[in-house]
């Protein structure tokens, strides 16, 4: 009888060792997926700006001292180009400054071409603020580029409040 | 306490006046073969990545390139390259909450007389109050690239790569050209390098020079001011599985003092 019991608790032990040395030994594999998005931003760091009070004949910029600042990001391997543009002459009811007077420039400090650094204004029609380079249409860097607005108000401008949209669009 | 928490709640608000739009889109070009007379469908993320909520205008426009290899945009319909007006869009307007995204849904459908290539654009623009000063609004915008499955001719010519400058410590001016003979529209890159005794890389440039059917685009550039010698320029265009070469010789010489 005792025999029986020494050799059924080695055959439990044998069972027990098995079992774990299978299980130091089981190796499996599962298969992992992320789908990484594409970055490809624009940001506009304010939705208004103004040149306060201007007289007939005099030349402003806007009150806003840091300028606006328009920031793009792109991982998408391809460059990419920024504009900017008067949506329509500034205007006051029925009366408008035509966009020979209205200016924009400003400065970069990155790679890319920056088309800024010399006064343009809103009536030219080639409208390109910056051009990427390809290096950072790859890399997600924050490309930071600070516009001015200038306005000269011509002498027989009508006195009144006058509005537009200046709209900077990107893509690539 | 209490100055702290003023302090706090300044800070918040001026986060949120910090930051008036940053609109993320995924993907930012989209190219589609289509049989003639089919339609496919896709959508585009659209993503609020500032701390407000932003409203959003959606819609097609025209484009085609402008001298620079930027692209000048057009009302729907006014370019012959243009898909514009067979793109349809599930929403025109929405408003993003701080950080929400969106699936803007298309559909675009081949007439069946398409052949070639067509483009177009989808717009995302913020909305802005009117308000007296100068609003200042942002789009962002994803290509689209059409082409019609078995109709797609590609060819293309690179002329010989020239330089006009020959005076030692003047920037090296070059220039070439590149016509896109087909009725597909190609988006090639170019490579062009300053090499001296055939192997030292002196300057390298890459760029996109990325043509509609029929287009011709000359590429000027500018490069650093060389030393008086001898050197060579060397353009590399690429486009699909093609690549087209072209180089030159040219001198730089010491100009005597007067």
């Amino acid at each position: 009888m005792r025999k029986y019991f020494i050799f059924g608790s080695l055959l439990c032990f044998l069972l027990i060792l098995c079992s774990f040395a299978q299980a130091a030994q089981a190796t499996g594999s599962i298969t992992v997926t992320v789908l990484v998005r594409g970055s490809f931003n624009l940001l506009v760091d304010t939705d208004s700006v103004d040149f306060a009070r201007l007289m007939p004949g005099q030349k402003g910029e806007i009150t806003r001292t840091g300028g606006v600042v328009v920031a793009g990001t792109s991982t998408n391997s391809n460059p990419w180009y920024l504009k900017v543009a008067a949506v329509n002459p500034l205007s006051s009811g029925n009366d408008f400054i035509p966009n020979e007077n209205f200016t924009w420039y400003g400065t970069s400090e990155d790679s890319g071409s920056w088309l800024g650094a010399k006064e343009k204004n809103f009536s030219e029609t080639n409208n390109t603020a910056y051009i990427s380079s390809f290096e950072e249409s790859e890399t997600a860097k924050r490309i930071i580029n600070k516009f001015k607005f200038g306005l000269r108000v011509p002498q027989d401008t009508k006195p009144g409040v006058y509005t537009t949209t200046v709209m900077f669009t990107m893509t690539e | 306490m209490k100055k702290i928490f003023i302090s706090v709640l300044i800070l918040l608000v001026s986060v949120n006046v910090a930051f008036a739009l940053s609109i993320n889109i995924d993907p930012s070009n989209v190219k589609i073969l289509l049989k003639t007379g089919d339609s496919k469908s896709g959508e585009i993320i659209v993503r609020n990545t500032s701390g407000s909520p932003v409203r959003l205008r959606a819609y097609v426009e025209d484009w085609i390139y402008a001298e620079d290899g930027s692209k000048t945009f057009m009302k729907p319909g006014s370019s012959v390259f243009s898909c514009s007006n067979w793109i349809k869009l599930d929403s025109d307007a929405f408003e993003l909450s701080p950080k929400e995204e969106r699936k803007v849904s298309y559909v675009i459908s081949s007439p069946p007389t398409a052949s070639g290539s067509h483009v177009s654009v989808i717009f995302f623009e913020s909305l802005v109050e009117e308000q007296a000063g100068i609003a200042v609004s942002g789009r962002i915008g994803t290509i689209i690239y059409q082409d019609t499955e078995g109709t797609i001719k590609v060819d293309g010519e690179l002329s010989r790569v020239s330089v006009s400058t020959s005076e030692e410590g003047k920037p090296v001016n070059a220039a070439f050209s590149f016509i896109n003979k087909g009725n597909s529209m190609l988006l090639s890159k170019a490579k062009v390098t300053i090499v001296q005794n055939d192997k030292d890389v002196l300057e390298t440039r890459a760029l996109p020079v990325n043509t509609l059917p029929g287009e011709s685009r000359t590429v000027n550039l500018s490069f650093s001011p060389l030393k008086e010698g001898k050197y060579k320029i060397k353009t590399e265009l690429s486009y699909g599985d093609k690549t087209l070469n072209s180089q030159a010789d040219f001198t730089i010489k010491k100009i005597s003092p007067k």
